[in-house]
């Protein structure tokens, strides 16, 4: 290729370039990038470039610029330079050393203005944070709303009298906490959809401990669970079984002050995930069924809740009791 | 328990993946005197469970699990009968938690016989069960 042809295509390339010497300074740019910082090459080589670079970007460009020299590596970055009107525009600048007969010569980049990129990008970034700021607001009011309801069942049970009304009326209100534990666990959820199993189901059986005043009666609740995260739709639901199973077991396995130890687990083994209550209290009658010892309600819920997430159920009477309840797993792709 | 047996209305399919909604249409569904015949938490398992039981009516929500939602349920539902020669389908009526534009016209390309959106009120689950 004629050398005319070499020019041509380095001035009518629709990208700007540059070179520079194994010294690190530069010592061309095609006409592109002239036309674009509107000076000359004398005014733009040496480092002369960098006083059309932001100056809040001009450390980082350099740097950049400087240690890829040293290693001898490619480099890619993004900075603003000055365009001939004054406008800082974002460029894309990629540079890569090159050699002559074999021997290190210095460095040829190129840069496309990619400003339109960042601004849509960075319209993009900030509709998220203003998306997940309304949806922590969502989740807040949410959390307030199912505490007004623990509010209004509250003040039903003022107006009653009837003990299995009355008790229908607690149940209600353990259940509706446990929905507005999740939520309180969403507010600061990293990604606003999952949150910290392990934390959920220890906060969820702290409350459960209070309300049931375990403490006093020598009841420990001891949760074992996976660090990992899980969906909001799941949660809510695997809150609700806890909340079922904790509950009756608090209730029903320590009578007459007899003190004891509940184990909730939250495990994940192969492709399954297994929760499982345990209590080392009274134990059931071989012949009764779990449903024996749970109001009817409460067992229609966990059997609900079981199918919803496709689990199944098992009652172990080895000592106290245990139930275990079996889940796909869902915490890992492909699964 | 009712001493006095009194006829059923219609046999009614429930579509719905969760299970608190599912209860909370079951109870009044036999409130109003019908059946529930079957509950399915998915499109596939919905258009199974049409063919097996021929309901009445269908009760459908629109989101459920897995890629298909209600309306491609209901459409399959009516593509099988209409392969077996059957002409009478069931009537679907739509529960669907969204009241977006989006949803109401995918909605109404089926035809459907009534459309709820949730907070389902009984008194209207009822009507479009009663409806001549």
């Amino acid at each position: 290729m004629p050398e005319i042809m070499f020019q041509e295509l380095a001035d009518n390339a629709p990208v700007m370039i540059w070179r520079s010497g194994p010294d690190k300074l530069c010592n061309w740019f095609n006409t592109p990038w002239l036309e674009f910082v509107g000076r000359t090459i004398e005014q733009e080589s040496g480092y002369g470039w960098a006083e059309g670079v932001h100056p809040d970007d001009l450390d980082r460009c350099v740097a950049v610029y400087n240690n890829a020299f040293d290693a001898r590596e490619k480099f890619s970055m993004n900075y603003r330079l000055r365009r001939h009107d004054g406008v800082y525009r974002w460029l894309l600048d990629t540079g890569a050393p090159y050699y002559r007969e074999g021997k290190f010569a210095g460095y040829f980049g190129s840069c496309v203005d990619v400003s339109k990129q960042r601004e849509a990008h960075d319209l993009v970034v900030q509709a998220l944070a203003e998306r997940d700021a309304l949806l922590r607001e969502v989740y807040h009011r949410v959390k307030n709303n199912l505490q007004q309801i623990e509010g209004l069942i509250a003040i039903e049970g003022l107006t009653l009298s009837d003990p299995k009304a009355l008790h229908a009326l607690e149940s209600l209100s353990g259940r509706v906490r446990a929905m507005g534990a999740v939520h309180q666990r969403l507010i600061t959820a990293k990604n606003l959809s999952d949150i910290f199993a392990r934390d959920f189901i220890s906060s969820l059986c702290a409350d459960l401990a209070r309300s049931q005043a375990a403490d006093s009666r020598g009841i420990v609740i001891r949760v074992e669970a996976e660090a990992g995260e899980v969906n909001i739709e799941r949660a809510v639901i695997l809150g609700l079984l806890v909340n079922e199973l904790t509950t009756n077991a608090l209730k029903h396995a320590f009578p007459d002050g007899r003190p004891g130890e509940v184990a909730v687990r939250y495990l994940h083994k192969d492709a399954e995930t297994i929760l499982e209550i345990r209590d080392n209290g009274i134990g059931m009658p071989a012949e009764l069924p779990l449903r024996a010892r749970t109001e009817h309600s409460g067992f229609r819920l966990i059997e609900g809740f079981v199918d919803q997430l496709d689990g199944r159920l098992t009652i172990d009477r080895a000592s106290g009791t245990g139930v275990v309840v079996t889940l796909p797993r869902t915490d890992r792709v492909g699964l | 328990m009712e001493a006095v047996a009194t006829a059923v209305k219609g046999r009614v399919l429930i579509v719905e993946d969760q299970f608190l909604a599912v209860e909370f249409l079951r109870i009044w569904v036999k409130a109003y005197g019908f059946e529930v015949c079957g509950v399915a938490k998915s499109a596939p398992q919905a258009v199974a469970l049409a063919l097996e039981h021929r309901p009445d009516y269908v009760l459908m929500d629109v989101r459920l699990e897995g890629e298909k939602d209600g309306v491609d349920a209901a459409l399959a539902i009516y593509d099988k009968l209409a392969a077996i020669q059957e002409s009478v389908g069931p009537r679907i009526i739509y529960c669907t938690g969204s009241s977006e534009p989006s949803t109401l016209s995918r909605i109404s390309a089926d035809h459907p016989f009534a459309v709820l959106i949730k907070p389902i009120e009984p008194s209207e689950l009822g009507a479009a069960l009663l409806a001549p």
